[in-house]
């Protein structure tokens, strides 16, 4: 796959504050990428960054072939940004923001945008102020929308939602990456970012700490996985085989081990149990979370 | 140019959604005209100023400093430039935009008292409507060109509600809407000599349209528009 969107060390600060320091990386075409980050890290400057709002003092940013320094007025026609929730007048309707961002655009009306967010009916007419903020984040997203940009970049797309708010937007993220948009998202939630990301890069103190997959990160990192093992006959609360020791502990029946490779520890553990004519009654593997990875490398922050 | 005109018709329509704006833009400036209109007949006869023209210095200084501004000063707090910056929109489009409608609705509401004033309170008409008129909409748009700049140096709208003061007490105070500025002292009468509704009022106070006032009306227009501009601008490009 080609890239879509390219960052090479990107630099910038805010007077004396660095606040991004070299930062790089890439996102293909039709992929959900993540930018993870405490607050702080460097996650919406980034994001700002790309979207032509903020200028930096050194790197490049490249969209769809285009840089965004040098012709950021092409940028507008392949970049749908979701804007903060206060970025629309408080009186403006969802229609009226519709037709406006339209005209601003260069197309014709999208009501199907608002249909397809719910945002129709009850909520087409009513003043942007008196939305929940579950509609105003719908709202954005239908506006970042469009002129069917080829790439969207949405800055904490859930905060502050329900959970319904938060599936139905999950959704929406899922169809899109399906119709092959582009989605770079920045997130404080760690289990979106597992849910929906085809790749994460989690920043630290300007710079990305750790890139890749959620797979390849929690398979790297050295965070050990739990193991959880239940026996019709209690089999391994007595003995357990020499090579693996006796678990690291036992509750609710289960008896829990700590271990980084879990296919390992069963290779070793059910003929144990069939050797001691016992059945596995449950087994649940308990596997290093991208919030583990997250937190061991915002933990080495401090 | 459709866009612009697409985003008045927007904006005017929420303006008229909004609680504050109708108190600023309309509700207090007819309850201060009924109010003053009812002794209207001792200020004329004091003042020598028109009831209709008084009322509506008044409308448009407490729009241009009051009211504007703090719309402006609100928007860019609330981060509205970053969606014509991600759209690609000019920043000056926006002072540009509330300017033009802020002028619209003082227009509406000098209308109403203009030929409300006749009829409600025995105020006479101007000599000539349209002279009176295009002086109404010079002073309003210069105004509203004050206002968008002083909203420029301003970033939090609590300061500016005491800072928009400064401009909006001296205009009601020395323009002579109120009383004779002749009996101000002279550096107050100095001062208020600057201050586009004094400009004004003496433009209408012959009747006629004086060409050296206009010239000066126009050309403060334009310098106060053209600096907030670049100054949107370039708090715009500045982050």
């Amino acid at each position: 796959m080609i890239d879509s969107i390219t960052v090479k060390n990107l630099s910038k600060s805010y007077g004396e504050k660095q606040v991004l320091r070299g930062v790089s990386f890439s996102v293909k075409h039709g992929e959900v990428f993540s930018l993870l980050g405490v607050n702080g890290a460097g996650k919406t400057t980034t994001i700002e960054c790309l979207e032509g709002l903020r200028k930096w003092q050194e790197g490049e940013i490249v969209v769809e072939g285009i840089s965004v320094r040098q012709h950021p007025e092409k940028l507008r026609k392949v970049f749908g940004v979701q804007l903060q929730s206060t970025a629309l007048s408080e009186n403006m309707t969802a229609k009226e923001a519709m037709r406006l961002f339209c005209v601003w655009h260069g197309v014709k009306y999208r009501g199907d945008l608002l249909t397809r967010f719910d945002m129709d009916g009850e909520y087409l007419n009513k003043p942007y102020a008196k939305l929940s903020t579950g509609r105003k984040r719908r709202l954005h997203l239908a506006l970042a929308l469009c002129h069917n940009p080829r790439v969207l970049v949405l800055d904490e797309p859930t905060a502050g939602l329900d959970v319904e708010g938060r599936n139905t937007l999950h959704r929406e993220i899922c169809r899109l990456r399906d119709e092959g948009v582009t989605i770079l998202m920045a997130t404080h939630d760690m289990a979106e970012a597992e849910a929906l990301s085809d790749r994460i890069a989690i920043l630290r103190d300007g710079v990305i700490a750790r890139e890749g997959t959620p797979m390849e990160l929690t398979a790297a990192s050295n965070i050990q996985n739990r193991v959880y093992i239940k026996t019709r006959g209690g089999s391994l609360r007595e003995n357990t085989p020499e090579a693996l020791g006796m678990p690291e502990t036992t509750m609710e029946g289960y008896s829990v081990w700590k271990c980084r490779d879990a296919a390992e520890l069963l290779l070793l553990i059910l003929p144990h149990i069939k050797a001691c004519d016992d059945i596995v009654s449950d087994l649940r593997i308990e596997r290093a979370s991208v919030e583990d990875i997250f937190l061991s490398v915002a933990g080495g922050a401090k | 140019m459709r866009a612009f005109f697409v985003q008045l018709g927007i904006q005017f329509r929420g303006d008229l959604r909004d609680k504050e704006i109708l108190m600023v833009y309309y509700l207090v400036p007819l309850l201060f005209y009924a109010v003053m209109g009812s002794i209207m007949k001792t200020l004329e006869m004091e003042n020598g100023v028109p009831l209709n023209l008084a009322i509506t210095i008044f409308t448009l200084s407490m729009s241009a400093f009051l009211g504007m501004p703090q719309a402006l000063v609100k928007a860019r707090e609330n981060g509205v430039l970053d969606a014509y910056k991600a759209a690609g929109i000019p920043a000056w489009s926006m002072p540009l935009a509330t300017i033009v409608i802020s002028t619209l609705h003082i227009m509406l509401v000098a209308l109403v008292i203009l030929f409300s004033a006749p009829y409600l309170f025995a105020s006479a008409l101007p000599e000539s409507i349209a002279a009176y008129l295009l002086t109404v909409l010079l002073v309003a748009l210069c105004s509203e060109t004050l206002g968008a700049l002083l909203s420029c140096f301003v970033k939090k709208q609590n300061t500016l509600t005491l800072v928009s003061q400064c401009l909006f007490l001296p205009t009601i105070m020395f323009s002579g809407i109120m009383f004779p500025a002749d009996l101000l002292p002279k550096p107050m009468q100095w001062f208020g000599e600057i201050l586009p509704a004094t400009l004004g009022m003496r433009m209408i106070s012959g009747g006629e349209i004086v060409a050296q006032v206009l010239i000066i009306l126009c050309v403060m227009t334009t310098v106060f528009f053209l600096a907030s501009a670049i100054i949107f601008k370039r708090i715009s490009a500045r982050r």
